[in-house]
């Protein structure tokens, strides 16, 4: 199976590369154009939310990506050694308030529960290990 | 990374953004945005014809910009939406305050253009534009409050100062101050405004660390002391929106054009709501009374005094804030009152004082100005008020006026 194994560096100039290495990576396995942008979407969300708050004691840390490409899915594998977040347990976004008193933000999981298809959160010698499924139709 | 063009479609101002908008690249867009408000459009459109990708900070972007124009009676128009990009709009739950259109045909189905030119729509030469609205109204006198005598030799004693209680007029604008006690506003004298009875006055102390601004509201049962000015009441017969043709159009030439109108008035009250292209402002650093006086009998505008007396603008200041401004214009000072004239400096036909209020964009339909000005004046933060030279410089606005009695 195709297969991306990236470092990244706890620097949001990183997401940039990122990007540009999951294009790069669903050209070559020929992925359809609503899965790339499920994937681009919600690895920029996760990614940059470990970035923001996950390391609060400062320092350069890496944050490894793997991407997976099966015949009907693509899985991304994020592992970082930030402080303990699973993604799974966060606050559902309010989406029905008025456009004058909405806040911005908090819609990073919300995007990722909606673009994927599975995902699963383990933290395993003191590492945050997150797991997104897209299926390909 | 994404390449951002600027272009007009159909009258309406357009950004293109090509590639992806995400955390890298919407600072770039977000700039531009910004940039076509400062300009004085209102009606945005955004292609994302060939956009790829739209991370949740260009959604959040474009929802701010969305909130702002919404409140100055604009609108983000989104154009030629890729489906996986309208989906990132669905799921954020924001596809609710955007309207899609995805052709031009659908640009002008949905009344988004420029309206035709009408009979109330004036070009000037130089492409400047003024769309001018009629109301019901009657002429109304002007009000001349103390006497500017004794300004120059900075005279003023206690029994000059006048007392304006609140509620006197509707606009006025002078030198005053607010207090109870003489010995209390005694050094405060400064530029002052009075704008749908809310008082604003920027108290003449030469001392930057402090520069402050006194407020009161319409429903104060203050007295404003005044030095001297003028006040009138009434309410506007014309209501004018203008776009400057070049980057700007000076106060000179929004005078003339006020003075110009069919109606021929010899007086006109001016309200002026405008976004700043670099304001000429002047105001005392001093308050003119006896107790500071030079020494050597020499008048504040002398050469000698002037400096420690007048801030006297060399270059434009305060580009891209919110004026409100408050004055008179006059077409022939000849014809007034001899006490009129006097309001008026040698050569300008126009007298001014403006209050300077935080930066952003103002809602120019003239039906709405009355609104506009009422969320200025209670919801903005004001910086400073000053004497507004005639070479101050506006991109767009709108404009009230009063007939006035000469």
């Amino acid at each position: 199976m195709p297969a991306l194994d990236v470092e990244l560096k706890n620097d949001l100039c990183e997401i940039t590369r990122l990007l540009n290495l999951v294009e790069q990576f669903a050209k070559d396995t020929g992925l359809p154009d609503d899965a790339l942008n499920a994937v681009m979407l919600s690895l920029d969300e996760a990614v940059t939310n470990t970035i923001n708050y996950g390391f609060p004691g400062g320092g350069i840390h890496c944050i490894r990506l793997t991407l997976r490409r099966e015949p009907d899915s693509i899985t991304s594998i994020i592992e970082d050694d930030g402080i303990p977040f699973n993604p799974l347990e966060a606050p559902e976004a309010d989406l029905t308030s008025p456009i004058e008193d909405r806040p911005i933000g908090g819609l990073g999981i919300h995007f990722i529960r909606n673009y994927m298809d599975e995902l699963y959160y383990r933290r395993e010698d003191g590492k945050n290990i997150f797991t997104l499924v897209k299926k390909i139709s | 990374m994404a390449f951002c063009t600027l272009k007009e479609l159909r009258g309406l101002a357009q950004l293109s953004v090509e590639g992806r908008i995400d955390g890298m690249s919407s600072p770039e867009v977000q700039q531009h945005l910004e940039q076509m408000i400062r300009d004085g459009k209102r009606y945005l459109l955004v292609d994302l014809a060939s956009t790829t990708f739209l991370s949740s900070l260009g959604l959040r972007l474009f929802f701010a910009v969305q909130k702002e124009l919404k409140k100055v009676g604009g609108e983000l128009i989104l154009f030629q939406v890729p489906e996986k990009l309208k989906s990132v709009f669905t799921v954020g739950g924001f596809d609710r305050f955007f309207r899609f259109v995805d052709t031009e045909q659908g640009l002008l189905d949905g009344e988004f253009l420029p309206l035709p030119a009408g009979p109330e729509e004036q070009i000037r030469p130089d492409g400047t534009v003024f769309r001018l609205r009629e109301y019901d109204a009657v002429p109304e006198t002007l009000a001349l409050i103390g006497s500017s005598e004794k300004l120059s030799r900075a005279d003023y004693q206690p029994e000059d100062v006048v007392p304006v209680p609140q509620g006197s007029y509707r606009y006025g604008t002078g030198l005053a101050a607010s207090g109870e006690g003489y010995e209390e506003f005694k050094s405060l004298f400064g530029e002052a405004l009075l704008l749908n009875h809310h008082f604003f006055y920027y108290p003449a102390v030469s001392r930057p660390a402090v520069d402050f601004m006194i407020y009161s509201g319409p429903g104060s049962n203050e007295e404003f002391r005044f030095l001297h000015g003028f006040g009138f009441g009434g309410s506007c017969r014309y209501v004018a929106s203008f776009e400057a043709g070049r980057a700007y159009v000076t106060l000179d030439e929004i005078a003339d054009w006020v003075l110009a109108l069919p109606s021929g008035w010899p007086m006109a009250g001016m309200v002026l709501l405008a976004e700043s292209k670099g304001i000429f402002g002047m105001n005392l650093k001093k308050s003119p009374i006896r107790e500071n006086r030079p020494a050597t009998g020499e008048e504040i505008f002398d050469g000698s005094q002037f400096p420690a007396w007048v801030n006297f603008p060399l270059e434009p200041a305060d580009e891209n804030h919110i004026v409100a401004a408050v004055g008179i214009a006059c077409r022939d000072l000849s014809l007034c009152r001899p006490e009129v004239r006097k309001l008026f400096s040698r050569d300008t036909r126009s007298h001014l004082h403006g209050c300077v209020f935080q930066k952003g964009p103002i809602h120019k339909n003239p039906d709405a100005f009355e609104g506009e000005l009422s969320r200025v004046l209670t919801e903005l933060n004001p910086v400073r008020v000053q004497h507004l030279l005639g070479r101050s410089r506006f991109s767009s606005g709108v404009i009230g006026m009063i007939e006035l009695k000469g």
